[in-house]
């Protein structure tokens, strides 16, 4: 682990700096209206701070408050069962033998409150935390204790199908911006006792909920330590999404390559963990991190699990191969056409060099042009509201495609490498894989003006060590093709058929390394099933 | 911390890269003369009454004294009788070769057909830039053709720039042109762009007919290697100027061409060398049918096994040849379904051949003295010891030794109606 931690070396915790709430305080005054004025002070004396006060029983009657922040409460359970129960279900019990102070705050505790998730507590801290995260403070003169009543309800966004992972064949339900829908779509799909979820808080402003789920007898136990390691060493104000943590805890931040996976679809994550990966969910984001990962699992979609084997097999070749395309073919074209013009078939080259007859700029300048107006397109595309997102689309590509080759300012052979490059880049089922492949693509050009395709295999050759360099906490980033480990290229670029698949990937180090215990290979089993069958 | 290393390496070269960029290798596709093919030819002897030390015409032509001036005025060397060449490129014109269809016609020439004379072919190739904007490349040089007096000449020097060239690909077809090789260029050919293409695809029928084979650079390097003798195929254009006949060969000894061989000849040389991959006989119609007409045999595929026989000096050769064919056509009006008919046209085949290929032996042999077929190598494999003492006197040798043609011919198919 020692060793593992390595990169944090140096990197000195700090010490947490006092929350503006001020002391931490040993039960609060007795006093009704101080303890709302200590907690009002504790929770900054915001707007949005909503104190309701009462009194409670009939003929002794005891002042009481509930304070919530609004917009992060749900208010009929408010008004229903906190304040309904408190003010009038409480009169109907004999008025004599109410009891005061805090005992009375714990015979409403245990007799009034029809909410199953209750706390009671002294102190402030936990208060505010538990206020911020949509918690509703019951409190009663003379008591120096609180309730706390979990009444979380906000507007959120409900469970739709993710934006960018599509899938032809598969579950449309995507992770949402609430933690707890998220886990639940986990729990959903995976009903083992053995998953484990959980929670800590990480960002000394945000306190942004963090869960780390994983399948404890078949995850490997160094991993979640590694991982929980690396969440404590995280010391910073906000966590607003998963690229925070996914930056802070993977093992060398200088690559371009994501060194741990992200998805909103829950069945990807369920798939990893039941690989013996660890999950973590972040709230407010939809996006879930799985760690560790290889360069083929982010090139997998799960698709390719839920389709024949075969056809399967077939897509994700073409998608390597469209991958391999995206990167290097502006590369190649520069190569050849500028260095190795007897690389290409001659009536290609006849076309390629009629066709360059009158273009002003030398050919790495050209596809430089391309590339860079391809990539403006893209990034205009992302930005502008959706209707007019698509004309700008539909109007750069006239321009690029028509008008330039019609102005001779770019060849159309360019326009066929970029479109090719551009559609290519889509094909790339992560997001966060292709912007880094894209950055290869300029390096790579750049190479190819200068030293031809020698320039393009040198850049390829750095490519491929930098790759084998890397490391996912402790998994090599090309495993299994380096290290070599042949059994598992049944789930690499092909997908081996689902009954040869019977072991989760070695290279995870499960602890429990069988998933599947296929019958039918046992010819006698499945003869004695047939005969079964014909008896029956 | 490997990978700040790395990123430091790559961070630094990336920054720097600009500054190098021009590497002087780099030359835009479209800045480059595509050579499709090239004719070397001996220069026209000098016109009579043409004016001295004038700088070469547009066609080559060299005006001037003895050894003609070419490109530069005379030097010594030239004066002392160093041979000279006369090198032709076909440079596609591109905006006329890619936009249309493979006819020539609305957009113009297709090729642009140049010339020029030195002593050297390099030193053409050079003295070209004061002629073409752009330089001449050959990486996509598909033909060589040389012409019939400068392979008279002598092959080796010739080769020499295209053994030597970094650009050059083994996979240059080499043809020899009756003729001059400038006139096969200025054919007036009508479906292919180019003459390069034109030629190069003739040279790929050989599954069709027998009467041309295939021959580029590198085979002829690796198979004229010992003797120098090879057989290179023959063009001719036709009288017409407007196509051009890919038939026969060009028999060289000692990498001199000698002579040539027919079409028919050459047929029977490529059967006994085994090279044959189609090609068609017709067998005349058996005495029991009426009326004459033939049966049209089609080879198909060809082995053939060239063993030593005889015993010590007293050398004689066994050639077998075995052959599968099809019946393609017949006009004989027999039934070709018969056993009978069959063996007949099988022994007719047989019968074809081996004469054809005994006739060829002896000219090749009696005439040219030309060992073109490969019999030193034989005698080298199996008898190297032999090979050692009679290297060196196998020209004469080899006119006199006896070769037994043995052929069998066997008929596949006979062919379905519909």
């Amino acid at each position: 682990m020692q060793r593992l931690l390595f990169w944090r070396r140096g990197n000195e915790k700090r010490v947490q700096p006092e929350k503006s709430s001020g002391k931490p305080s040993k039960g609060f005054p007795g006093d009704l209206g101080a303890s709302l004025k200590t907690i009002k002070d504790g929770l900054g004396n915001s707007d949005d701070i909503v104190v309701r006060e009462f009194l409670v029983g009939t003929s002794q009657q005891t002042k009481a408050a509930v304070l919530f922040i609004d917009g992060l409460i749900n208010k009929d359970m408010v008004h229903g069962e906190i304040l309904r129960s408190v003010m009038l279900a409480v009169r109907r019990t004999p008025p004599h033998d109410l009891p005061a102070g805090t005992a009375l705050m714990r015979l409403i505790k245990e007799a009034a409150l029809p909410v199953s998730s209750v706390e009671e507590t002294s102190d402030l801290k936990k208060l505010v935390s538990a206020v911020m995260s949509g918690s509703v403070a019951f409190l009663i003169e003379g008591s120096d204790r609180v309730i706390l009543v979990e009444a979380k309800g906000w507007e959120q966004r409900g469970v739709q199908e993710p934006q960018t992972e599509g899938v032809i064949r598969g579950p449309r339900d995507g992770f949402t911006e609430t933690l707890r829908i998220n886990t639940a779509l986990l729990r959903r799909r995976l009903r083992d006792s053995n998953l484990v979820i959980k929670q800590q808080k990480i960002g000394r402003r945000t306190e942004t909920d963090i869960a780390v789920v994983y399948l404890r007898d078949v995850a490997d136990a160094n991993l979640v330590e590694e991982v929980n390691a690396r969440l404590k060493t995280i010391d910073i104000d906000s966590v607003l999404e998963t690229g925070y943590i996914e930056q802070l805890i993977e093992d060398s931040w200088l690559s371009p390559f994501p060194q741990l996976q992200s998805t909103e679809r829950p069945d990807e994550v369920v798939a990893a963990i039941l690989e013996g990966r660890v999950a973590i969910l972040v709230d407010n984001t939809p996006f879930v991190l799985l760690a560790p990962t290889t360069l083929n699992m982010l090139m997998h979609t799960p698709e390719d699990y839920y389709e024949r084997w075969m056809a399967a097999s077939v897509i994700r070749s073409i998608r390597f191969m469209a991958t391999f395309l995206a990167m290097t073919l502006p590369a190649l074209y520069i190569a050849l056409a500028s260095y190795q013009p007897e690389m290409i078939p001659t009536k290609l080259a006849l076309a390629i060099a009629a066709a360059r007859e009158g273009v002003p700029f030398p050919v790495f300048l050209e596809a430089f042009i391309m590339e860079i107006s391809i990539e403006l397109l893209r990034e205009a595309g992302v930005r502008l509201p959706g209707p007019i997102g698509q004309t700008i689309g539909i109007v750069g590509g006239i321009v690029i495609g028509e008008a330039a080759v019609r102005a001779s300012i770019v060849s159309p052979v360019m326009v066929i490498v970029v479109a090719i490059t551009a559609i290519g880049s889509f094909a790339v089922p992560k997001f966060h894989v292709a912007i880094a492949l894209r950055l290869f693509r300029f390096l790579l050009m750049v190479l190819a003006a200068i030293f031809g395709l020698f320039g393009v295999v040198i850049g390829l050759w750095i490519i491929l060590v930098h790759l084998a360099t890397l490391k996912s906490f402790g998994v090599s980033y090309l495993a299994p093709q380096s290290p070599i480990q042949l059994p598992e290229f049944r789930d690499t670029v092909l997908r081996a058929p689902w009954p040869m698949m019977h072991r989760r990937p070695s290279f995870m180090r499960p602890r429990q390394p069988d998933r599947l215990d296929d019958q039918r290979r046992d010819s006698s089993a499945v003869r004695q099933s047939e005969k079964g069958v014909k008896e029956g | 911390m490997i990978h700040r290393r790395l990123m430091a390496v790559v961070i630094t070269g990336a920054t720097l890269l600009p500054l190098f960029t021009g590497c002087w290798d780099r030359v835009d596709i479209e800045d480059r003369a595509f050579v499709m093919s090239v004719g070397v030819d001996l220069p026209e002897p000098p016109a009579p009454g043409a004016a001295g030390g004038e700088g070469g015409g547009v066609d080559g032509q060299a005006p001037g004294g003895e050894g003609g001036t070419g490109e530069k005025p005379a030097s010594p060397l030239d004066q002392a009788g160093t041979q000279r060449y006369k090198m032709t490129l076909e440079i596609p014109i591109l905006k006329n070769v890619a936009s249309g269809g493979d006819t020539k016609g609305a957009g113009g020439d297709k090729t642009w057909v140049i010339s020029s004379t030195g002593s050297s072919l390099f030193e053409i190739n050079r003295e070209f830039s004061t002629r073409l904007r752009r330089p001449p490349f050959y990486g996509h040089l598909r033909l060589l053709l040389v012409g019939e007096e400068a392979a008279r000449q002598g092959l080796e020097p010739i080769l020499d720039f295209f053994k030597r060239g970094t650009e050059m690909q083994r996979k240059i077809k080499v043809v020899v042109a009756e003729g001059k090789a400038s006139e096969i260029l200025h054919v007036n050919h009508q479906l292919q762009p180019t003459v390069a293409e034109y030629v190069g695809g003739e040279l790929e029928n050989i599954t069709r007919t027998s009467r041309l084979f295939d021959m580029d650079i590198g085979r002829l390097r690796t198979e004229s290697t010992g003797t120098g003798d090879i057989l290179i195929p023959r063009v001719k254009p036709s009288p017409d100027k407007d196509e051009i006949k890919a038939a026969g060969a060009g028999v060289i000894k000692n990498m001199r061409l000698v002579g040539w061989l027919g079409e028919v000849e050459t047929r029977a040389a490529v059967l006994a060398m085994g090279r044959s991959r189609g090609g068609i006989i017709s067998v005349p119609a058996p005495p029991d049918s009426e009326g004459g007409g033939v049966i049209v045999y089609e080879i198909l595929r060809e082995t053939t096994n060239l063993e030593l026989a005889g015993e010590g000096e007293d050398l004689s050769f066994l050639m077998r040849i075995n052959i599968e064919g099809n019946i393609a056509e017949q006009t004989a009006g027999v039934s070709v379904l018969d056993a009978e008919h069959i063996a007949y046209v099988e022994d007719q085949v047989q019968k074809i051949i081996a004469t054809e290929v005994e006739t060829v032996i002896q000219k090749l042999q009696k005439e040219f003295g030309a060992d073109v077929i490969g019999f030193g190598r034989v005698v080298q494999r199996s008898r190297p010891q032999l090979w050692k003492t009679l290297r060196t006197r196998w020209e004469e040798e080899f006119r006199d030794v006896p070769v037994e043609v043995r052929v069998t011919a066997r008929v596949r198919r006979v062919g379905l109606e519909r």
